[in-house]
């Protein structure tokens, strides 16, 4: 699978509410970033998780969000980002 | 949100951060897991790590906060691999049974000898 997203796209995380195994931390869910690099192409744990061993490889991306949008408290600098790795099948291009 | 869903929620207690000495039975179950997850076996790896992830995911909540990290890692293990086939219901509780017994038989042995 070629990765969708380019370094630089806004994304915002899906907020589904996932039944099983999912690599999506909960918290991340809903908030708005910043692709940081494509991490290349991935078995998705989604079905991993229960024996499929045979699904297509998914692009996994490094998703660059401001602490600020993360934690509405977030009392650290001003700058502070974090970065979670997501899978491409949990972000959807926003524009910034 | 699952029972092991706690990043950014408040928690009653303060995280213990202090490094502690691994116990030798930890060390057996991570030896164990890089056994049954081993990429290079003929057929596949007998299970992954997100299989682990799933089957720790999905205990009941008690024993989520409760059980430590490795026996999380050995519960999740023993549900995989019975889900798989590779060891029965049972199985591991009639072999821990006899080893019990064998231990037993050799305390009377070295206590009690004729």
């Amino acid at each position: 699978m070629m990765p969708r997203f380019a370094p630089g796209t806004h994304v915002r995380v899906t907020e589904a509410e996932a039944r099983g195994h999912v690599r999506t931390p909960y918290y991340i869910r809903g908030r708005h970033g910043v692709v940081e690099r494509v991490c290349g192409a991935f078995g998705n744990p989604e079905e991993l998780a229960y024996g499929r061993r045979d699904g297509t490889p998914v692009p996994l991306y490094r998703v660059r969000f401001a602490q600020s949008d993360v934690w509405p408290d977030y009392r650290g600098r001003p700058g502070d980002t974090l970065d979670v790795e997501i899978y491409e099948h949990w972000l959807e291009e926003v524009t910034p | 949100m699952r029972n092991h869903d706690v990043g950014g929620t408040e928690q009653d207690e303060p995280i213990p951060r202090e490094q502690h000495a691994f116990m030798p039975w930890e060390l057996r179950v991570d030896a164990l897991l890089w056994v049954l997850s081993d990429a290079t076996r003929p057929g596949g790896p007998q299970m992954t790590v997100d299989e682990l992830r799933r089957g720790i995911e999905d205990m009941p909540a008690g024993d989520y906060r409760d059980l430590s990290y490795f026996s999380k890692w050995l519960r999740s293990m023993i549900a995989i691999t019975t889900e798989r086939g590779l060891i029965s219901p049972g199985e591991l509780e009639r072999r821990a049974a006899a080893i019990a017994a064998e231990e037993a038989r050799e305390h009377e042995r070295e206590h009690h000898p004729e």
